[in-house]
């Protein structure tokens, strides 16, 4: 019995051992999903590759076919339950474009992620040219959110209206749809519109729908056009190019790196069949003039009361509503004999209004009133032409006096034989006689150096204003300051004066001169009373200001000789007089530079 | 003191005389004489020969508001509206005042196809340069000259009469206000100037492509006497940027600088 445990016991452990084998060495499968394996060349199809038991595995890069372009569109992440186990799965989603008709073998792929090898079968598909009766993978004709709802993302396109007369403005919206997708550099979409005449597309808006239970952003493109001609045009298809960008497996180096990677697209939207209908000549009012929608028109005069012959009258004519407003032309106004009439002109356009204004001189008071103006339009709601007449406008007119008979208006009618002038009727003033100063291009005033420099010199005078009198002020209040800036001065006439004395050979009257001198240089310099300078009280000060010891010597040297020399006066030659004044010009010139 | 005084005075002279030197440069062209006789040929309806004329002082290196107002002029007479609104766009750098001018270049712009998509948007921005545009840079130039000259009389007097040094500091101050005001403002319009490459569109209809090559899909469509502003260029193409902040390439042949 014992002998039987053990034997199934080690039967069971082989046989986990080599299922466990088996198991590890097991390649797993790719589930491949087309949406159809006959396509036409206009078409594409779109192939999901389902990698059981991954999560978040990057995309892999399949290799290139001839005559297909693959292209990654996204990769979502599956949870399934199955026998109350949790199993998970990727999937890629690629867009498979024919790009010549033929049979065409896609896979099989073999693709080695963490450790494992993950191996699909091989499927054909066939492109046909479209005419032959293979089912298409997107129905071209369906054309609403709800059918398309399925798809990952796509374009469409619609106007508010199918039938329109020629000239009438619809408007168009396209819009892309798309989920779970990453769209970068979107462009504007490029619209076949031949036949019509259209507008730019507007910034697109951003919105998120939800459709059939699948939240999808929207971005959409409007504008607004308008048929050229009669007849039963074709509009569209709209294309619009962007780019999709996702995380992908490259196998470059042969480690399975992850990158980011850009993928060009292109969608294209189905036709629009538009019905253009000519606009009837039936009851076509002579007035008419192409405009077509539903215009309010009305029209007032400036200036309202009294005018004299020669003065100007401008009338201004407003349509507003809605329609094609880029066609409107201003209304006419007859020609009379009366006055003379401009050229008009636009002098303001909004989105739902055209703003018209012609100016009008009266020639003779004879004019009663400004003669009505007719608006026609055809509206395409009411399908009938409607005519707006405003006016007549009685205005008063005034004969002006003989001064002002000569006026004359530049601009002035041909008609008007007496006023000569080159521009007849043209709406522009005349050119100007005067050349006025010419100037070299670009140059300015601010960059002018003559300029510059002159707006200097109020700058320079103000500051040498205030310097001179910042100066006064402190010679005024402080002293210190003041007998500084007079020590040197006042020395410089002092020696001049022993230099005379010592010319003269007058050895007293030289020594108390040089004395007083440096007496009275120390008393400015340091701000001490002049009489009571002597030695002890220059070496108290000089001492302690960290002076060349030398020349406190030579100050003490000075002053013993000048004491010396005034009570022995006989002692000194004409050369000691000599040195002393040399010594107290050497001290002087010190003490200026310290 | 007097000595610094003196040498700075110098300084100064010999600034003005360098300065002097190199504006002073004599005219040996004298486009006076040609600006009569082309007003005179425009008188004769000899549009064609006056436009010629104009242009040969311009490209003498001259210009001023007349020139240009002119020349707009005769090329209207001639019916080439981007070179019209060019000129008057011109002439409005010297002259936004000017009645004439500003009826002129009303008649010419009414004159232009308009997109309706282009007077949509960016109203705002339009005000701003209307605005900015009745500034000429000369003309800000001489009133920043004015302030600063009455802020120098004004710091002057306070100096030499210290006892009018609170009221006049109020005015000191409110002047030094305007003078920043005015600044930023000259500021701005030479940047406008020197940077924003405005132009106009001289043919009387192109496409602006998506990209600098003729093969790609035209965006929008520019017709003749249109603003744009250039961006940048690239070989003969340029990028620009219409008002309403379209952009596009066109070739670079198709419009001149303002």
């Amino acid at each position: 019995m014992n002998m039987f445990y053990k034997i199934c016991f080690a039967v069971c452990c082989v046989t986990l051992f080599f299922s466990a084998i088996a198991t590890s060495a097991q390649d797993k499968e790719i589930e491949l999903v087309f949406d159809s394996k006959n396509i036409p060349i206009s078409s594409s199809i779109r192939l999901d590759m389902i990698f059981p038991d991954t999560q978040g595995m990057p995309a892999p890069e399949l290799a290139e076919i001839d005559g297909l372009k693959i292209t990654y569109l996204r990769s979502t992440n599956a949870a399934s339950r199955a026998s109350g186990i949790l199993k998970h799965a990727t999937k890629h989603t690629y867009v498979i474009t024919p790009q010549q008709v033929g049979a065409f073998s896609i896979g099989p792929f073999n693709v080695h992620y963490n450790g494992i090898d993950y191996i699909s079968s091989k499927a054909d598909i066939r492109v046909g040219s479209g005419t032959l009766g293979i089912r298409p993978y997107k129905d071209e004709n369906v054309n609403d959110e709800e059918a398309r709802a399925r798809d990952d993302i796509f374009l469409l396109m619609a106007t508010d209206k199918r039938t329109v007369y020629t000239n009438q403005v619809f408007h168009i919206v396209v819009g892309l749809y798309y989920r779970d997708i990453n769209l970068t550099d979107i462009q504007y979409p490029l619209l076949m519109h031949e036949g019509f005449s259209m507008d730019e597309f507007q910034a697109p808006q951003k919105s998120r729908k939800t459709i059939k239970g699948y939240n999808y952003s929207i971005i959409t493109f409007r504008s607004s056009l308008f048929s050229l001609m009669s007849g039963d045009l074709k509009l569209g298809p709209a294309t619009i190019a962007f780019n999709s960008q996702a995380l992908s497996l490259t196998n470059a180096t042969g480690l399975g790196e992850k990158a980011l990677r850009k993928h060009s697209l292109k969608l294209k939207s189905t036709i629009k069949e538009i019905t253009v209908l000519p606009i009837p000549d039936d009851a076509r009012p002579e007035s008419f003039n192409d405009a077509i929608g539903n215009f309010d028109f009305d029209i007032s005069i400036e200036p309202k009361g009294p005018v004299k012959v020669g003065d100007a009258i401008v009338i201004t004519m407003e349509i507003a509503g809605s329609g094609n407003l880029a066609l409107l032309s201003a209304p006419h106004i007859d020609q009379n004999e009366d006055y003379i009439l401009y050229e008009p002109y636009l002098k303001d356009e909004g989105k739902e209004r055209k703003v018209f204004e012609q100016t009008l001189v009266p020639k003779s008071s004879a004019l009663q009133s400004i003669p009505f103006v007719k608006f026609s339009f055809f509206d395409p709601e009411a399908e009938r032409f409607k005519v707006i007449t405003k006016g007549p406008i009685e205005v008063q007119i005034l004969q002006a006096g003989e001064e002002e008979k000569s006026r004359v208006m530049e601009g002035a009618d041909s008609m008007n034989s007496e006023h000569e002038q080159p521009l007849l009727n043209k709406g522009i003033v005349y050119i100007k006689d005067l050349s006025g100063s010419f100037n070299r291009k670009g140059s300015y005033l601010y960059n002018n150096k003559k300029f510059l420099i002159s707006q200097s010199i109020p700058l320079f005078l103000y500051v040498s204003l205030l310097l001179i009198y910042k100066r006064r002020e402190r010679f005024q209040n402080d002293i210190r300051y003041a007998r500084i800036k007079i020590a040197g001065k006042q020395a410089k006439n002092a020696l001049k004066k022993a230099r005379s004395l010592l010319n003269e050979s007058s050895v007293e009257e030289f020594y108390v001169a040089i004395f007083e001198c440096l007496q009275e240089y120390f008393g400015n310099k340091f701000n001490l009373p002049s009489a009571g300078i002597t030695l002890d009280i220059v070496e108290h000060v000089l001492r302690p200001k960290n002076f060349d010891q030398n020349i406190i010597t030579k100050v003490s040297a000075f002053f013993n000789d000048c004491d010396i020399a005034k009570f022995t006066p006989y002692r000194y030659k004409e050369k000691d007089m000599l040195r002393s004044f040399n010594q107290a010009k050497e001290i002087i010139n010190y003490f200026k530079k310290a | 003191m007097l000595r610094t005084f003196f040498t700075a005075a110098l300084f100064i002279a010999a600034l003005f005389y360098i300065g002097g030197d190199s504006f002073g440069e004599e005219f040996r062209y004298d486009p006076y004489e040609d600006f009569a006789e082309a007003s005179s040929l425009y008188g004769e309806s000899r549009f064609q020969d006056a436009v010629n004329l104009y242009e040969d002082i311009i490209n003498h290196g001259y210009e001023s508001a007349s020139l240009y107002y002119n020349l707009g002029n005769a090329y209207l007479k001639l019916g080439f509206l981007g070179g019209a609104v060019l000129n008057y766009e011109r002439a409005k750098r010297f002259i936004p005042y000017d009645s004439d001018l500003k009826t002129n270049l009303v008649y010419a712009d009414s004159l232009r196809q308009q997109s309706p998509m282009e007077g949509n948007r960016l109203r705002l921005n339009r005000k701003i340069n209307a605005f900015l545009d009745v500034f000429t840079i000369n003309g800000l130039t001489l009133t920043l000259s004015s302030i600063y000259l009455t802020i120098i009389l004004l710091l002057s007097l306070i100096v030499l009469k210290k006892t009018m040094r609170r009221f006049i500091s109020k005015f000191v101050i409110i002047l030094g206000i305007m003078f920043m005001l005015v600044l930023t403002l000259m500021t701005i319009n030479i940047y406008r100037v020197k940077h924003i490459h405005s132009a106009i569109v001289l043919p009387d209809e192109i496409s602006a492509r998506f990209e600098p090559l003729e093969s790609t899909a035209a965006n929008f469509r520019l017709y003749a006497g249109t603003k744009i502003i250039v961006l940048r260029t690239r070989d003969r193409w340029s990028q620009i940027k219409r008002e309403d902040g379209k952009i596009g390439w066109i070739e670079s042949s198709n419009y001149d600088i303002i």
